[in-house]
């Protein structure tokens, strides 16, 4: 109880005997440990210059959780397109490292990725990187943290590009160069994914989002220029999507030269062999001959007074043009003409607006295979499936089968219904021996 | 999927194992962990699911026993130290035994609090944590700015010159402020160095702690000239409902602030609870810390096993994500219910705990200490080697600096914030190049 | 308030302007400034004001040895002065001449620099004799603590474990007649540390009506205030009183406690014929004015221009709202504040809705702080995490705060009464300067 302590403190002050009490300096010790605390700094700090972060294999740090925030510096081959996140507000820049034994994601958090940024120093596919970063160990995968911009030093391949016409597996890491026509381009989650028509064929080439971040005016800008028709040099290092796609990946916008827009010559069917290489304006009917789904590209057959000749389109290209006016009348097709003769459309427009006429459904039959027209009548028989819509449309004069795949289908806007009063546009073809509308652009699809 | 028995088996190990080693100052649970990590031990008889929960029981006892060591062995000469902390001034009036049942009053409480709101945890947090994180550096700058405006100058009270009255208190200011830049300078050596080999690394911070907190007192308590006397072990306290429930309230508000926020501690969390509840008195103070250093440390390690939101908080926590992630509801569960029985049973073996070391400290506690301080440097030189005792060797004067300016001792905490401040503001480059690294 | 609410209501200012949180993603973390701001008034008087405060009178019962820091200060017969009559010090030396006469022992005592005949007396005699394990024996050498004053003209030490209360009383009744004479006078009056880190309590009541000032020694206490001994003092030594000649007014109706950790600074100020107490006059004067939150704005503007610091002004103007609305929340206490220095001269009462140190008060605020932050943080995330609008979040987060302010209100209506308000201004002011670091 507290009267113990009442006594032990009277005890204190009455005592009996000269009892030496021992007295210890206050300030003595506090300059001591002062004193003695800076030059153990000092001792550890001269160590520490000279202990260098070990160079160590992806394989013998991942998943080693004793490894957990060590320091250690890797080295390898970057592998795949950087991606950079701000959707927090704070920008991160990751990128994969593959040294051999093993791959391994990088990391680089705010502010460190701001001064990556700044200082251009994000590794491209192919860089050779060396990096100190500090090691997270979870249980299922294993990253490093850069901790400093300073701390990543990259051997970008180096040279004269390679002029190249079409793209092979061989040449992963190798430093390209290629010039051509825009055939496609949409934007991906990695940046601006594009197709480049060369006179060996077509090379896609990505211009990655990090761009944005370097210049976003720029970018939007680019977006909007790499539209099919545009004539671009790029240069960039060959990088295999998935292991096994080629493309060309931009590091930067002066990788990317867009060139004047060619004027196309104003042409007829019969003067195409002789305009090879050159791009041509004929105003034709246009008619569908099959999709080939693996090229995601349409063949088609243009015709004027003078001829018809082959031609193949994009399903971009196509989808964009308005398939009720198509079925009007003639189209004005932009294209570019390869050997044989043969037209890769650029773009293809109706000629005239749409006359508002539809075809009854009972006069199909007697149509050419291929042609666009336009009918309207009620939803029977619906069926939708995960790639496509098939249902029939009744316009009292017979029924028709209508193909909408998924692509249109997710773009249309509203939902099909059974029962429903539907206008549709789209290229006549036989399938399995059955007639059939299919729809290849969400504009040949409307309500009532 | 562990089955409930199993879970309840290793849950209990853990306890165990915790209780054996906890009451024993300097001995942090992570270090025991870590050791038992190291040496593979665990994992020759244990399955990696299964390791959480051994973590889960470890930590839980620790938040209790480490009371002991805080209370029986953390004595301090009043003629060195200005002010001694409550449970000193409960030890030195025999009454140790009743400040460590205070502790385990806020503990068990907490433990109660924190299983209740275990259900909303997984709805709150993850938000908390989108709209906090990309403000983490400023709240942890403010906190630093804080302790340090907010001192108490102790000294100087009694000089009759102003102008020496001054000079002798902000001794003591700029004592702490030299306390905090040393240790940020030795953490951020430890942590952007190979000055402790990388095989070392997730281990790298804990000759500095040891440094820090651990030995310095063991060293005074040395030094000093202290009679313990006579404890009394009767269970009773002398308080009163409302001071119990301030203290549970700020201890478990602080403790969640702690665990919540990386890098700030409970020390931090609970001047901040401290403040925002205005807590007077001793005893409602050693209830807040008891229930502080449960939420802090069990709250911190149970944030692992958020299904929504698996938010590393803490080394135990991290050193368990490198084994074994809990993914599922039921382990969430199985946390719950293992965070109740293990806050039961060492409840009751902290008590035991207590009233043993009570009889025994009053006549030995200069030999334990000798012994601890063994102990310590074992510890160290096992998990890090000979240059892992230099880094405690070297902390350890910075914490008696700590003791001997009568400053906090949690700027000593600078050897954490002050590299992961730098970090999170990008100077990290230009303080090793200031400092030729 | 208790400080860290004053540093969050700087912090929750900052969190209203979204150059400063923009920044601190960027790494710049000027939206610290807002915060220390905010607690600058404190900072001022606590860390400043407090040690500049020049003193009249440093009365100081029991001096503290140098090496521990407690009392007593061990000291030889020959240093003791007429001064330090009634003061607390320890003597140590050998022992001559033993005379027990029941209820008072007598012995000489030599300590090498002089003798002085010890005296003990009733309950200190048996304390001696208990801690000693008897009487002392000629040629012994002991310690003693107590205290020197006059018997029959002698310098005689009296065995005791306090200081004699008349200590104080004499220096604060001098201390009051000199300010009626010099106009203001400043006594700083120390704690009694003792051993185990407690102190002995002592109580200093001014009776005005009376011109007598009373000092009685009271129980050892722990730092927190509780007693550790029921009967403390003998009582032959317990009370002590001093006349003054000048009139006196003492505003606040209870004694003042002198406990544990800093003694207070009182200041007598003569105001026409009487001389008034004013407790801890440096604190809240210049400090806590309105005009200097304007002049430290002004100066955190100028040295963001200088460091070329793009947000410069949203950071003043946020150091202006932290800085004020410190003052703001003190007013709601009891002392108040000198709110318009160097305008006025005198503290304008608090409303006294609570006291600084009120746990509803402070948790009140600092929830509302709290809740304002979290409601600005979403509002200028680019994906706010909380699908509320701004007001109806910061209401509804509110809520609690807003309940315990109602709370606080009603109570403070129901029990305000002047008397009450003088005396709780001085037990805040006595709490603030005890304001604990923590470890």
């Amino acid at each position: 109880m507290p009267e113990d302590r009442v006594k032990v403190i009277l005890e204190e002050l009455y005592r009996r005997g000269a009892r030496p009490r021992k007295r210890i300096s206050m300030r003595l010790l506090t300059a001591a440990s002062t004193a003695a605390s800076v030059a153990g700094l000092i001792v550890i700090l001269v160590l520490a210059r000279g202990a260098e972060a070990p160079l160590m294999s992806i394989s013998d740090v991942y998943g080693n959780y004793l490894m957990n925030y060590a320091v250690v510096r890797l080295q390898g081959v970057v592998d795949g397109v950087p991606y950079l996140d701000n959707s927090t507000g704070r920008l991160t820049i990751r990128f994969a490292l593959d040294d051999g034994t093993g791959t391994m994601n990088v990391y680089a958090y705010q502010p460190v990725s701001l001064e990556l940024l700044r200082l251009r120093r994000i590794p491209f596919p192919g860089d050779i990187v060396t990096v100190e970063v500090q090691l997270r160990v979870r249980e299922t995968y294993t990253y490093g943290i850069l901790q400093s911009a300073e701390q990543i030093e990259i051997e970008s391949p180096a040279g004269e590009p390679v002029r190249v016409k079409k793209l092979t597996t061989d040449m992963e890491g190798l430093l390209v160069r290629a010039s051509g026509a825009v055939t496609s381009s949409r934007l991906v989650s990695s940046g601006i994914l594009f197709t480049l028509s060369t006179e060996g064929g077509e090379i896609t080439v990505l211009a990655p989002e990090l761009l944005r971040f370097y210049d976003q005016e720029r970018y939007e800008e680019l977006v909007e220029a790499l539209r099919p028709g545009a004539l671009v040099e790029v240069e960039g290092i060959v990088y295999l999507y998935k292991g096994s796609s080629p493309e060309i990946v931009v590091r930067g916008f002066e990788d990317l030269k867009l060139k004047p827009p060619e004027k196309p010559v104003v042409a007829k069917v019969a003067d195409l062999p002789g305009l090879v290489g050159k791009k041509v304006k004929l105003q034709v009917e246009v008619l569908v001959e099959e999709y080939v789904s693996s090229s995601r590209e349409y063949t088609l057959v243009l015709r004027d007074e003078t001829g018809s000749a082959a031609a193949r389109a994009k399903r971009e290209v196509l989808m964009e043009a308005d398939p009720f006016a198509l079925s009007s009348g003639p189209a004005s097709v932009v294209g570019r003409v390869a050997e044989g003769g043969l037209v890769v459309v650029e773009a293809i427009e109706p000629a005239a607006a749409w006359s508002g006429r539809y075809v009854r459904v009972g006069d199909l039959g007697t149509l050419e295979e291929g042609v666009f027209v336009a009918v309207r009548g009620s939803v029977r028989d619906l069926v939708k499936r995960a790639t496509f819509a098939i249902f029939y449309l009744d316009d009292g004069t017979g029924s028709i089968k209508v193909f909408i795949p998924v692509s249109v289908l997710q773009r249309i806007g509203f939902e099909i219904e059974e029962g429903a009063e539907l206008s549709v546009a789209g290229y006549t073809d036989v399938y399995r021996g059955e007639l059939e509308i299919v729809v290849f652009s969400p504009l040949g699809v409307r309500g009532g | 999927m562990l089955d409930p028995l199993s879970v309840v088996l290793w849950a209990l190990f853990g306890v165990a194992v915790g209780l054996l080693f906890s009451w024993m100052p300097g001995f942090h649970v992570y270090n025991v962990i870590a050791l038992l990590t190291a040496t593979g031990l665990t994992f020759t008889f244990m399955p990696s699911d299964a390791f959480p929960f051994f973590v889960l029981g470890a930590i839980v006892s620790f938040a209790y026993a480490s009371t002991i060591s805080t209370v029986y062995f953390s004595v301090a000469d009043d003629t060195m130290i200005f002010m001694l902390f409550p449970t000193q001034r409960y030890l030195v009036v025999g009454r140790g035994h009743e400040a460590v049942l205070l502790t385990l009053i806020g503990a068990f409480g907490a433990s109660l609090v924190l299983a209740a709101s275990l259900p909303i945890l997984p709805l709150v947090l993850p938000t908390l944590r989108d709209l906090l994180n990309p403000y983490i550096p400023l709240f942890l700058a403010s906190l630093v700015v804080f302790m340090f405006m907010s001192e108490w100058l102790k000294v100087g009270d009694r000089v009759e010159n102003p102008r020496l009255r001054i000079a002798v208190a902000w001794t003591q200011a700029l004592g702490g402020i030299f306390v905090f830049l040393a240790s940020g300078v030795l953490g951020f050596i430890l942590m952007y160095t190979n000055f402790l080999p990388a095989r070392v690394a997730y281990v790298r911070l804990t000759p500095m702690f040891l440094g820090f907190f651990g030995l310095p007192w063991v060293l005074l308590n040395i030094l000093s000239d202290v009679r313990i006397g006579e404890q009394i072990t009767e269970d009773t306290v002398a308080t009163d409902p409302r001071a119990l429930l301030n203290g549970l309230f700020g201890g478990v508000l602080g403790g969640y602030i702690a665990a919540f926020f990386p890098i700030i501690t409970g020390g931090m969390g609970a001047l901040v609870a401290g403040h925002m509840t205005s807590q007077r008195g001793d005893d409602t103070f050693i209830v807040s810390q008891g229930a502080n250093r449960f939420v802090y440390y069990v709250g911190a390690f149970l944030f692992l096993f958020l299904p929504t939101a698996a938010i590393t908080r803490g080394g135990a926590a991290w050193l368990v994500s490198g084994v074994y992630q809990p993914k599922t509801y039921r382990e969430y569960v199985y946390a719950a219910g293992v965070l109740l029985l293990a806050s039961g049973v060492s409840f009751l073996g902290t008590l035991l705990l207590s009233k043993a070391v009570a009889r025994v400290v009053t006549r030995h506690y200069k030999t334990i200490s000798y012994a601890v301080a063994g102990l310590l440097f074992l510890i160290s030189w096992a998990l890090t080697g000979f240059m892992g005792v230099v880094v405690m060797v070297v902390a350890s004067l910075i914490g008696l600096a700590a003791a001997f300016f009568n400053t906090r001792r949690s700027y000593c905490l600078g050897g954490l914030i002050f590299p992961v401040l730098l970090s999170m503001t990008g100077y990290t480059e230009v303080f090793a190049s200031l400092l030729g690294l | 308030m208790r400080g860290l609410v004053h540093f969050l209501s700087g912090l929750a200012a900052a969190t209203f302007f979204r150059g400063l949180l923009m920044d601190v993603q960027r790494g710049c973390l000027a939206a610290v400034i807002p915060a220390a701001c905010a607690y600058l008034p404190d900072f001022f008087d606590f860390k400043f004001w407090k040690f500049l405060e020049k003193w009249d009178y440093n009365v100081d019962p029991a001096p503290q040895d140098p090496s521990e820091s407690k009392a007593p200060k061990l000291v030889k017969i020959a240093e003791l002065s007429d001064d330090d009559r009634y003061r607390f010090y320890a003597l140590k030396g050998r022992v001559l001449e033993v005379t027990d006469e029941g209820e008072k022992l007598t012995f000489l005592l030599d300590d090498g620099s002089g003798r002085m005949r010890v005296i003990a007396l009733k309950e200190d005699r048996e304390a001696l004799l208990e801690a000693l394990g008897g009487p002392p024996r000629e040629g012994d050498e002991v310690q003693v603590s107590g205290y020197m004053d006059y018997l029959d003209g002698e310098k005689v030490f009296f065995v005791a474990d306090a200081p004699h209360p008349m200590y104080v009383a004499e220096r604060i009744a001098r201390a009051i007649d000199d300010a009626y004479s010099k106009g203001e006078v400043r006594v700083k009056v120390q704690t009694i540390r003792m051993s185990g880190d407690v102190y002995r309590r002592y109580i200093i009541d001014l009776d005005g009506e009376n011109r007598v000032v009373r000092v009685a020694m009271g129980p050892l206490v722990t730092v927190g205030g509780n007693p550790l001994e029921e009967r403390g003092v003998p009582e032959y030594r317990r009370v002590a009183e001093a006349r003054t000649k000048a009139r006196f007014v003492k505003k606040y109706p209870k004694p003042t406690v002198i406990e544990a950790f800093s003694g207070p600074t009182i200041g007598f100020k003569r105001e026409g014929d009487v001389v008034e107490e004013v407790f801890l006059p440096w604190h809240r004067e210049w400090s806590h004015s309105f005009v200097t939150g304007v002049l430290v704005a002004v100066i955190v503007y100028i040295l963001g221009w200088l460091a070329g610091y793009p947000n410069t002004a949203q950071l003043s103007i946020a150091s202006l709202a932290g800085f004020w609305l410190h003052i703001v929340e003190d007013q709601l206490g009891f002392m108040g504040g000198n709110l318009f220095f160097p305008f006025t001269s005198r503290r304008i009462p608090g409303l006294g809705i609570a006291e600084s140190g009120s746990a509803v008060m402070n948790f009140a605020t600092a929830w509302l702080m709290i809740s304002l932050m979290i409601a600005n943080l979403n509002r200028f995330s680019p994906k706010p995490p909380i699908p509320l609008p701004y007001t109806t979040l910061v209401l509804l987060l509110s809520i609690p705060s807003i309940a315990l302010y109602a709370y606080a209100v009603w109570r403070w209506l129901r029990e305000r009464t002047k008397v009450k308000a003088e005396e709780i201004a001085a037990k805040e002011a006595m709490e603030e300067e005890e304001e604990l670091g923590g470890a």
